[in-house]
């Protein structure tokens, strides 16, 4: 009698066993449903477009009037990778992902919020390398683009150079001075850095690479 | 004891027998779609069963066909026309909606990774990817073929929905509805997602 017992509780135990650890059930939804910790993507991002993000937020960005005030107190983000106000971070992202591996736990401390753009991002540079879609740094669709303008909402929500537009040059030239970058020239003489894109394409034949940048050039400058 | 004697040896060796066989087959059935556990029809005087065993459903739900109205779903065939044709001559795209991690192990040649997650409408980020999927552009938006890993994985249909309810013209998205698992089904090569 007891045995009869015996035998049915074990295959209840088997049972529930098998149940529980059944492949189909607490793994493949996580990898289904919604993202977990999405890393940051380990394969070196290559190619011309990456080569001109690197060269235009460089560190002369850094210095330049673009970080126009503290990051607002409510993106309380970790300050580790994904403080986004200045471009200097944004370099940081950018080379973040040009870098061969990120270790994981550094992405378990990026907000949702986080996480998304950088994926957006990740997705978005792919997009444009498979697409041949190398829009000039700057001019609208390209990364940089979307970059500056992100940035730019996060520090300045009400933007004050509105008011104090830079007035367009004399001539259509200009000297590029040592410390010079083209984003901190789109800036200082259009006071728009959304520039930079129309400043690097007239300019082909003195930058044939974005960094090629030197003291002493003249730079054609595009109407407004 | 008392119940023992009263009920009999057969009785419970019949029990546990039964507690033995029919407990397992019950843990693994799962559902067809969300509406449905099985299906049981009446063909002339008999009765036909489908039911189905696998990863539980939500969320690994057998897709229909059609994704959308107005969207049209594809073959192998088709799709290697497709990559043949509009990808090569970059009026389209062969877009896989699984996460980066799992698209770096193994998708389909010439694939492209949008997750679906950056297509959803939780996305702040996502009219950028429309403008670079060239919506309200001048050359018109990219034919854009969606796949995930197969039938049962919804990522693909959650990404058509998305994108026409961002305005995506319909006739420009296909979905390639048996995803990887399909394709690997049918013995044709995969790469590593780039």
């Amino acid at each position: 009698m007891i045995r009869m017992f015996l035998y049915a509780a074990g295959f209840v135990a088997v049972t529930l066993m098998l149940v529980l650890m059944q492949p189909g059930s607490a793994t493949d939804q996580a990898a289904v449903t919604q993202i977990q910790d999405v890393s940051r993507d380990a394969t070196p991002l290559t190619g011309p477009l990456n080569d001109r993000l690197d060269s235009i937020l460089s560190d002369q960005v850094q210095g330049d009037q673009i970080q126009n005030g503290p990051p607002p107190g409510s993106r309380n983000v970790a300050a580790t990778t994904d403080a986004m106000p200045a471009a200097a971070s944004s370099q940081t992202d950018l080379a973040a992902d040009t870098s061969v591996q990120r270790t994981a736990p550094q992405d378990v401390s990026l907000t949702p919020d986080a996480q998304l753009r950088n994926l957006t991002w990740t997705t978005l540079s792919r997009l444009n390398a498979a697409t041949g879609q190398d829009a000039a740094p700057g001019r609208e669709g390209s990364m940089l683009n979307m970059i500056v303008r992100r940035s730019l909402e996060v520090t300045s929500p009400a933007p004050a150079p509105q008011s104090v537009t830079a007035p367009p040059p004399q001539d259509n030239r200009y000297t590029v001075q040592p410390g010079d970058s083209l984003a901190g020239i789109a800036l200082k003489l259009y006071g728009d850095v959304n520039m930079t894109g129309p400043l690097f394409a007239l300019n082909q034949t003195e930058l044939p690479r974005a960094n090629a940048l030197r003291a002493g050039q003249v730079l054609v400058l595009p109407e407004r | 004891m008392i119940v023992q004697q009263a009920l009999g040896t057969r009785f419970w060796t019949a029990l546990a027998l039964i507690i033995g066989l029919v407990g397992p087959v019950q843990a693994q059935q799962t559902r067809i779609d969300p509406g449905r556990d099985s299906v049981s029809v009446i063909l002339q005087d008999a009765t036909v069963t489908i039911s189905r065993d696998g990863p539980p459903c939500p969320p690994a739900c057998i897709q229909p066909m059609q994704s959308a109205p107005g969207v049209t779903t594809w073959g192998e065939i088709e799709l290697i026309d497709f990559l043949a044709g509009p990808v090569a001559s970059g009026t389209g795209l062969l877009v896989d909606t699984r996460l980066p991690e799992v698209h770096a192990i193994r998708t389909l040649p010439g694939a492209v990774n949008v997750p679906q997650a950056t297509l959803s409408p939780d996305n702040p980020y996502r009219p950028d990817l429309l403008t670079a999927l060239g919506v309200g552009s001048a050359g018109g938006a990219f034919g854009l073929l969606l796949f995930s890993d197969g039938a049962a994985d919804p990522l693909a249909r959650m990404a058509v929905t998305s994108l026409l309810d961002a305005g995506y013209p319909a006739d420009r998205l296909y979905y390639y509805r048996a995803g990887l698992s399909g394709w690997m089904a049918l013995g044709l090569n995969t790469v590593p997602g780039g």
